[in-house]
């Protein structure tokens, strides 16, 4: 075991010599080339999340058209118009919560375990909205198929997606919690 | 005769926070531009070396060693400020050249275990070492992020306090991890026969 050590220590002192010895500009990067005006990557995440929580406040007004539309009738169309408006809050409040989330993250001051910790943790919740939300919206498109006229090709599109949309979600979620088990293991 | 007394308390309130805010301004002055990149201007030719080494053990190729780099600077540029100077200027550095690099959101598949870094070509170009720098972060990519940022930073010879207080974890943890990663390094390199 302490073989591996030595390897690893000698290699490592090797490479932070080469690190002292080539010079700036080979490096790619000096500190002229540093952009300050950039976003690093969490300030880009959590700007997502901000834009994505607007949209979905911006796109709540569209349940009007549903009142209006000539597609339901009767109660159906308040049905319709309420899910609609409940989905929309829901979802730009939790995209608003998870930008709230990620924008607490502060790297300059939190140890490396709180900040891995709060990362996985968005990360997590944002898998349980998509397996939360998933369902919902399939729901929301079945009420509306079933409350509208119904075509054939409707009904095609709603069953493909929903099982893409199911692989999909499902792998991501199971590849995401082995790696959230196995990085958090042993951590007293 | 409550008006009074929650005026008064207003006004006294708000000549505090003044007063506070004079103080303040007296004390450390109000920190120019120009200072604030003598300051960094220090830092970079200082610990550059430091950022370097944990971008390129977080680095799974150029592009993603060059975007490590922008972001760590960067935390680095914004977080003058939040350095109290409670620890060494080196342990901060560490502290957020690997936040930075942990944080950064990347699909698990681009981090599997057999990625093999082009950056080493930046560090081997003048010698013949570039197998065993790139053996080197074969093995280190194999680990979690919890394990290789603690083992960075053992190779970078901090003792076990150092490296707790920058991983925010127990000193007996971080023994313990880095036992485990003894061992499984060792099984990956008779595996791979490396």
């Amino acid at each position: 075991m302490k073989e591996i050590e030595n390897i690893l220590t000698r290699e490592w002192r090797q490479l932070s010599d080469n690190i002292d010895r080539i010079a700036p500009d080979k490096t790619g990067l000096d500190m002229h080339n540093i952009n300050f005006h950039r976003h690093t990557a969490l300030q880009r995440l959590a700007a997502r999340y901000r834009r994505f929580a607007i949209m979905a406040l911006c796109c709540t007004p569209m349940a009007m058209t549903f009142l209006n539309s000539s597609v339901f009738t009767g109660p159906d169309r308040v049905y319709i118009f309420l899910f609609y408006i409940a989905v929309m809050l829901s979802a730009a409040s939790y995209d608003w919560r998870l930008y709230r989330k990620i924008s607490s993250i502060s790297v300059a001051d939190m140890p490396v375990i709180e900040v891995l910790h709060k990362t996985w943790l968005c990360r997590k919740r944002h898998l349980q909205f998509i397996a939360y939300f998933l369902p919902v919206d399939i729901l929301f498109i079945g009420i509306m198929f079933t409350m509208s006229d119904g075509s054939i090709s409707f009904l095609c599109g709603i069953i493909a997606g929903t099982v893409i949309g199911l692989i999909i979600g499902i792998k991501n979620l199971r590849r995401f919690m082995a790696d959230y088990r196995k990085i958090f293991e042993g951590n007293d | 005769m409550t008006t009074l007394s929650l005026s008064l308390n207003t006004s006294s309130f708000l000549l505090n926070r003044f007063l506070l805010f004079c103080q303040t301004l007296l004390t450390h002055g109000i920190r120019s531009e120009e200072s604030d990149e003598a300051i960094f201007m220090q830092i970079y030719n200082r610990y550059s070396r430091i950022v370097d080494k944990v971008c390129f053990t977080f680095a799974s190729d150029n592009d993603d060693y060059n975007d490590l780099r922008q972001d760590a600077w960067l935390n680095i540029w914004r977080g003058i400020d939040s350095f109290r100077g409670e620890s060494k200027q080196s342990t901060w550095i560490y502290r957020v050249a690997i936040n930075s690099c942990v944080s950064t959101a990347r699909s698990s598949k681009k981090h599997k275990c057999n990625v093999h870094i082009d950056a080493a070509d930046l560090y081997t170009a003048e010698t013949a070492d570039s197998d065993s720098i790139e053996r080197l972060h074969y093995l280190l990519s194999c680990l979690n992020p919890v394990d290789r940022s603690i083992t960075l930073l053992r190779l970078e010879d901090l003792d076990y306090e150092e490296i707790a207080k920058i991983m925010g974890m127990p000193r007996n943890t971080i023994a313990t991890r880095l036992r485990r990663t003894r061992i499984k390094l060792t099984e990956l390199s008779k595996r791979n026969d490396i």
